[in-house]
């Protein structure tokens, strides 16, 4: 069953097209990379899914929900986690602070709950502080909880946005070049931490450079070129696809197999 | 001593302003430049409330900081999502539209004339005369703004005020209706400087627009940005060096034609040498971007 | 009123106002914007320390001439010209013509000289200009020199048709923003374009109305533009993504 569904989108910046009538579906419970040459309009489509761009034209499918020109907190409200290829942390608080941000609150972030520090803010709070812990070891960067974000080296702050993304427990995850910047001796750990959403029933479309890891991991690729998808299929598909080879032709050899 | 009193008594509201602005700028990252204009309406509010229908202050201060608070989702709901700059300047232009309303609906607020013989609090029965016990009221007000923004800060509320100051669209992207945080910050603090503007109005016992120019907005964001932009602290500090120093000029001796483009002229100084040299304020770690 | 007298005849003074606004104007971007820059503060430190800046110069005015209001009259006052129902004096019809001439020249700088576009490069992409070998601090300072210089004359324009007093910057400052917004930042015509209209809806407002709310419905139509058109009437409609 297909979760995610774009229809014909595309999204032009002054006059260039960066996404061109860009068609395809991801599947449910299944682990998709999106890959293709620098430039081929990725992360411009994640930002489309998120609404952090508004599409020129087409469609954008959620489950049931058209989600095409909804606000960026409504499409998160309905599942969507993301990270950003360039990481957004909140540079001047605590790491601890960050993750907690991430993490679903019932009543604890509404005025009067602060003002009346009810027993409910408390507790939550307190509940949150445990799963900030663990999810801060499932990275292993629990000795850095009290640090501020914007102490951390590039590796670190990686793994403490997708750690803050992994909090927000969305249905489908959206996950730019999350090892781009790890010391090769987390990866490993990451990828498992992918493989574990995947078998808890979640959906994940991440896009990566490195074909090994695309390889390893992905169910499905999904692969793009000048905005446009040119091929989808298997891993094995894809390495065997001429489209693919020559776009990569002269940018960048596939280096698997 | 008398006079110490006094120039307490105008520290206090200017903590309370302080205070409600740096929640505002400070703690959530908004450029609000006409923050003035909210203790405008509350001082208006409960000063002709009191003169034309004897209604008490005290009830009169609550109306106005409602009617202050009121007029925070008026202009916040429409202008929340005013980027940056453009935020500043919709804000500086509430500070002069309500200041020209409050000068120019003569009809109402008597204009340039301003209101005389504004009643002071009673408390049972006891018109609060003597300065001293006006500092007592003024200080429970202050008390008072401190605990709960002092709460509002320190909450998971507060963190998410601070993610929209740090990297508004990262607040975004896990679910912050970030221009509804916005707005209820930007109406709590209307509703705290409604509150000042109406202790002022009955400490004083007279208004008139004058007291509510777009440069008093400009000082009360010098004493937050001063004290320390998001440190409850630094706006004590912030408020209470930037009353007290300028009346130290005053007993230099200074005729009044000199003190007062003086005073302003140090305050200028004072706002480029913070920039250039500590722009996070005396004891602010905050460095806003 | 006897300030002015010991100045010079009327043009130059004119130069003599303009050339002092222009070492005025370069001075302060030395002093304090040119170390902002260097710290890579954020718009909001700019804008309070220009705020400084401000308050320090209309006190330091206020200190030296008081606070008492200068008239500047050049000769006695004549009657004006009469153009349909309206009355335009010579004084008039000389800002007029001085502030077309002014805005013509501004125009002939930024569209066709070497310096104005290198000043159009650097206000659409700092890096980007000074890769292609401009030095954006050069630019900055003629930018500096330039507005500063024009704001000058204005001033001088102003003063030969209402009176002058050290807190008269403040609305300018606030119309010139309102009139920029309105028309289109950046734009020149939509300068030109935005002062007139500002100018016209101002006074048509005040025709049915009381003349103290004339900053009111100045602010009330820069709150209307930001809300509904924030790139003004010529300026270009910018992306509204969020990233």
């Amino acid at each position: 069953m297909e979760v995610l569904r774009i229809t014909n989108l595309s999204k032009t910046f002054d006059g260039v097209r960066a996404v061109d009538g860009l068609s395809f579906g991801v599947e449910e419970g299944a682990i998709t990379a999106l890959i293709g040459p620098n430039g081929s309009g990725k992360t411009v489509t994640f930002n489309l899914i998120t609404g952090f761009y508004r599409p020129t034209g087409g469609e954008i499918c959620f489950k049931d929900t058209n989600i095409t020109r909804l606000a960026p907190h409504k499409i998160f409200n309905l599942g969507i986690g993301r990270t950003f290829q360039n990481i957004r942390l909140f540079p001047q608080m605590t790491v601890l602070e960050n993750i907690l941000l991430g993490l679903k609150y019932n009543s604890g972030e509404s005025l009067l709950a602060a003002i009346f520090r009810t027993p409910s803010m408390l507790r939550e709070e307190k509940e949150n502080m445990q799963k900030a812990i663990a999810l801060l070891k499932t990275v292993g960067m629990e000795n850095k909880r009290d640090e501020m974000a914007e102490n951390l080296s590039y590796g670190q702050r990686r793994l403490v946005e997708i750690a803050r993304t992994l909090g927000t427990d969305s249905e489908f995850y959206l996950l730019d070049e999350p090892m781009s910047g790890i010391f090769p001796n987390m990866i490993p750990q990451l990828l498992s931490i992918i493989k574990q959403l995947r078998s808890s029933g979640k959906t994940v479309l991440f896009i990566e450079h490195n074909m090994k890891v695309v390889m390893d991991v992905s169910d499905r690729v999904v692969v793009l070129n000048h905005g446009k998808m040119i091929a989808a299929g298997t891993p094995a598909e894809i390495q065997a696809n001429e489209a693919v080879l020559d776009a990569y032709m002269g940018k960048r050899r596939m280096r698997a197999s | 001593m008398e006079y110490l009193l006094h120039i307490l008594v105008m520290a206090g509201i200017y903590i309370i302003l302080t205070l409600s602005l740096n929640l505002i700028v400070g703690f959530t990252g908004l450029p609000a430049l006409g923050h003035i204009a909210f203790a405008c309406v509350g001082a208006y509010t409960s000063s002709l409330l009191a003169l034309n229908y004897g209604i008490s202050p005290w009830i009169g201060l609550m109306i106005g900081a409602f009617n202050a608070a009121l007029l925070g989702v008026l202009v916040g709901a429409p202008s929340m999502r005013l980027k940056g700059d453009y935020l500043a300047l919709a804000t500086f232009g509430l500070g002069v539209i309500v200041y020209s309303i409050a000068k120019n609906w003569v009809d109402l607020t008597r204009g340039p004339m301003g209101l005389p013989g504004i009643p002071k609090f009673s408390v049972l029965g006891f018109e609060l005369q003597p300065v001293w016990a006006y500092l007592l009221l003024v200080a429970v007000f202050v008390f008072i703004t401190a605990f709960v923004i002092g709460r509002i800060v320190d909450s998971p509320f507060g963190r998410v005020l601070k993610s929209i100051r740090e990297d508004e669209l990262a607040a975004l992207s896990i679910g912050k209706n970030v221009n509804r945080y916005k707005l209820i910050v930007f109406t709590v603090g209307a509703f705290f400087a409604g509150i000042a503007g109406s202790l002022y109005a009955h400490y004083i016992t007279f208004i008139d627009p004058s007291s509510f120019t777009a440069m008093e907005s400009i000082a009360v964001l010098l004493m937050v940005v001063f004290g320390g932009m998001g440190s409850i602290g630094g706006s004590f500090i912030g408020a209470l060096v930037l009353v007290i120093f300028p009346e130290m000029l005053r007993f230099l001796g200074m005729p009044s034609s000199v003190a007062a483009p003086l005073r302003q002229m140090i305050y200028g100084l004072l706002l480029v040498v913070l920039m250039l040299r500590r722009p996070q304020g005396i004891i602010g770690r905050y460095r806003f971007k | 009123m006897s300030t002015f007298s010991s100045l010079p005849q009327p043009n130059s003074r004119f130069f003599f106002a303009s050339a002092l606004s222009a070492i005025l104007g370069i001075a302060v971007d030395r002093l304090v914007y040119l170390p902002l820059r260097k710290n890579n503060a954020p718009g909001l430190v700019f804008l309070l320390a220009s705020f400084g800046v401000f308050i320090f110069i209309q006190n330091l005015l206020q200190l030296i001439y008081g606070a008492q209001i200068l008239t500047l009259r050049t000769g006695p006052v004549v009657e004006g010209h009469q153009i349909a129902s309206a009355v335009i004096t010579d004084i008039q019809i000389l800002i007029l013509a001085a502030s077309l001439i002014l805005l013509a020249a501004l125009w002939l700088v930024i569209d066709k000289t070497k310096m104005g576009k290198a000043i159009r490069a650097v206000a659409d992409d700092t890096v980007g200009a000074s890769v292609s070998g401009i030095n954006p601090e050069k630019v900055i300072l003629y930018a500096f020199g330039i507005g500063s210089a024009l704001a000058g004359m204005g001033g001088v324009l102003v003063s030969l048709e209402t009176n002058i007093e050290p807190t008269m910057g403040m609305n300018a400052i606030l119309k010139g923003i309102i009139a920029s917004i309105i028309g289109g930042i950046g734009s020149i015509p939509g300068a030109v374009l935005g002062g007139f209209s500002l100018g016209i809806v101002e006074n048509l407002g005040i025709w049915k109305i009381q003349a103290g709310w004339k900053d009111t419905i100045a602010f009330a139509v820069l709150i209307i533009f930001l809300l509904l058109r924030p790139e003004g009437i010529m300026g270009k409609k910018t992306d509204r993504d969020k990233l």
